[in-house]
């Protein structure tokens, strides 16, 4: 992307890519949507990328869309930040797997300035049923499946149409959630937009109407990943004169989890937190933790068949999702009660 | 918990420490719900004056009240490291807890000692030697199954604590943890610091989050760790003070905070890759520290060994 580009507004930036996306100018359009509770975010994440030795950079300013060099390590990527209903999207084009491991990167590092939404695979599907009754028909090109252990992508030769129960029912069988799905909207039997919708706060728009993939995608998942985080919220330990209140998160398994998957939840979080392996399991992991970016707290218990996250001194939204998420990654199969 | 006795070495035995306290604390929140659910009058880790004197109490684990009288005084032990340690346990509750001349009243409750199925084998061998006023009850706590399961071995007990153990069970949740952090028992430092230091974490805000050093009062740190200790122990300024001032000084010599010179303000690092089992570290710290002394306490007994013996040659010339 040239890095003289300069728009106005957000409607002349959207005019600019839904234009490029229909002539077939771009091969695809990613955008990343970012929660933030911070003041000024952006000036705040680039001062912080600059701390850290980032090659991040401000390159353009003008109202509220910052053209953005997202640097780490070698590779770099620009972009545009936009705000959109209280979020931030970062909107770019380039190669997916090399701008989703750059976002990646960048968010884990600008948390809690800046961080990649998170709408789990149940919730994502239930909002793409949604989004469905607008539409003839929804048309599933490909999905990504992620297993205990491993990841992998399933193609769909024959079209298959989108239905939330066959979803779940393929995810069942193979032991697996969905973390990614690539759809074609379609009405009056064409193709109004081709996207893919992942867990992390992803979205790629590949063909069609961008002003329809924003209304029709982009806000209803951000609509979603609201509900998720209001479902988050507010789950600190709360004391009274002579009780204690705890609001913990329960992750349900039809499966027993084995020790292997126990330990690599152990090892996740020991790379990742300031923890304390209380009991290193066998029967039971009970792990404390310590959100060093935010300063969240829990006790995260693997028991049988059961994951229990309980939110301590301090819980935000976005530390309770990532540790969710971290969760959900290795054992892909349950169910979270909220 | 099926707790498995570990011996190799100093690290391993304040981890195992640690593991025993993070059992207790969730023990006592446990039974003192149960104690609430049988309706019984419990007092937890509550201090006892003892009649005609300013300085002395006594303050057993549970006691069970009939108005002023104290009926029943349960001890509960995390551990017996061995048969000598076993015998010194109940005799000591024995000494205790036999008369106890509370507000006037004097009681002679029935005692029992709780220890831990898995040192059973250390109880054995003692078991004739136990004080006769004493009963005892092992128990197994699992947090597989969620349950404590108890075998009283005595009869001394009032009818309402004997229906709770007498072969009896507890289901409760490991989770109860997650309620409080501390019980009066003093807990290893390496576990009191590990604490501290999530609550320190607490501090940090979205505009903090990127600084290097952050001061946080040492008042407003006590006050958030009030919440962590249950209500029977949170008014105990002495208990809750050393504490925390012990845990803060050993982060300290860790180089994880540093405290001002009036003791009033901490200022704690928010840099470096701190992340990684910390209560493990914090461990091993504390071994080499006990180790440092230890190694200084040996070579301070040589050096006066050396000068008695140049003493005493010098006396035989």
């Amino acid at each position: 992307m040239p890095s003289g580009l300069n728009f106005a507004d957000k409607s002349q930036l959207f005019d600019y890519y839904g234009r490029a996306i229909e002539r077939s100018e771009l091969p695809s359009l990613h955008c990343f949507i970012f929660s933030s509770d911070a003041e000024s975010p952006i000036e705040r994440a680039i001062e912080r990328a600059r701390d850290k030795g980032l090659i991040t950079s401000l390159l353009s300013k003008n109202d509220q869309i910052y053209q953005v060099r997202i640097g780490i390590r070698t590779s770099s990527q620009i972009g545009f930040f936009v705000p959109v209903d209280k979020h931030w999207m970062f909107i770019s084009e380039g190669e997916s797997s090399r701008i989703s491991q750059i976002m990646a990167s960048f968010s884990r590092r600008m948390f809690p300035i800046l961080n990649l939404v998170y709408v789990p695979s149940l919730p994502l599907l239930e909002m793409v049923e949604r989004v469905k009754t607008k539409y003839d028909s929804v048309e599933v090109v490909e999905g990504t499946f992620c297993k205990t252990g491993e990841t992998f992508r399933n193609w769909k030769k024959t079209p298959l149409e989108f239905n939330l129960k066959t979803m779940m029912g393929l995810a069942r069988r193979e032991e697996a959630k969905w973390t990614g799905v690539t759809l074609k909207f379609k009405a009056d039997g064409d193709v109004v937009f081709g996207c893919r919708f992942s867990e992390n706060g992803h979205l790629t728009l590949y063909s069609g109407n961008f002003l329809e993939f924003y209304s029709d995608a982009v806000l209803p998942y951000i609509y979603s990943s609201e509900q998720i985080r209001q479902k988050l919220d507010g789950r600190e330990r709360k004391e009274t004169d002579d009780s204690v209140i705890l609001s913990p998160i329960s992750i349900d398994f039809k499966a027993p989890i084995s020790e292997t998957e126990a330990h690599t939840i152990e090892k996740k979080i020991i790379d990742g937190y300031a923890a304390a392996v209380l009991h290193p399991g066998n029967p039971m992991l009970m792990i404390q933790l310590s959100d060093r970016d935010d300063g969240s707290s829990f006790d995260l218990y693997v028991f049988k068949k059961k994951v229990e996250i309980v939110p301590q001194q301090k819980s935000t939204p976005d530390s309770l999702g990532n540790l969710v998420s971290l969760v959900s990654d290795i054992l892909p199969t349950g169910t979270a009660l909220w | 918990m099926v707790r498995i006795p570990i011996d190799n070495g100093p690290v391993d035995k304040i981890l195992k420490d640690c593991d025993d306290y993070t059992d207790s604390v969730t023990f006592f929140s446990v039974f003192k719900d149960e104690m609430d659910k049988a309706k019984l009058s419990c007092e937890v880790e509550h201090d006892f004056k003892i009649s005609g004197s300013k300085r002395e109490n006594r303050n057993p684990d549970f006691a069970i009240m009939k108005g002023n009288d104290i009926i029943d005084v349960i001890e509960h032990k995390a551990s017996i490291s061995s048969p000598q340690n076993a015998l010194e346990e109940f005799t000591d509750a024995e000494k205790q807890y036999r008369i106890l001349d509370y507000n006037g009243v004097v009681s002679k409750p029935s005692i029992t000692v709780l220890y831990p199925e898995w040192s059973r084998i250390h109880v054995d061998k003692v078991r004739d030697k136990v004080p006769s006023d004493v009963s005892l009850c092992a128990f197994d706590q699992t947090s597989a199954d969620d349950v404590i399961t108890f075998k009283l071995e005595g009869d001394g007990c009032c009818d309402d604590v004997k229906e709770i153990l007498d072969g009896n069970s507890i289901r409760f949740k490991a989770t109860a943890y997650s309620k409080y952090k501390f019980i009066r028992r003093d807990p290893p430092i390496p576990y009191t610091a590990f604490q501290i230091w999530g609550l320190l974490y607490g501090f940090l805000d979205s505009k903090s989050s990127d600084k290097v050093e952050i001061p946080v009062s040492y008042k407003e740190l006590c006050r958030r760790a009030e919440y962590f200790f249950p209500p029977w122990i949170r008014n105990n300024h002495q208990v809750k003070s050393n504490r925390m001032m012990s845990a803060l000084k050993f982060l300290q010599t860790t180089k994880f905070v540093k405290i001002a010179g009036d003791d009033t303000i901490v200022r704690y690092s928010n840099r470096g890759t701190k992340s990684g089992d910390l209560q493990a570290y914090f461990a091993k710290k504390y071994a080499e520290k006990i180790m440092k002394i230890k190694d200084a306490d040996k070579a301070k007994k040589r050096k006066s060994i050396a000068r008695t013996n140049v003493a005493s040659l010098d006396n035989f010339l």
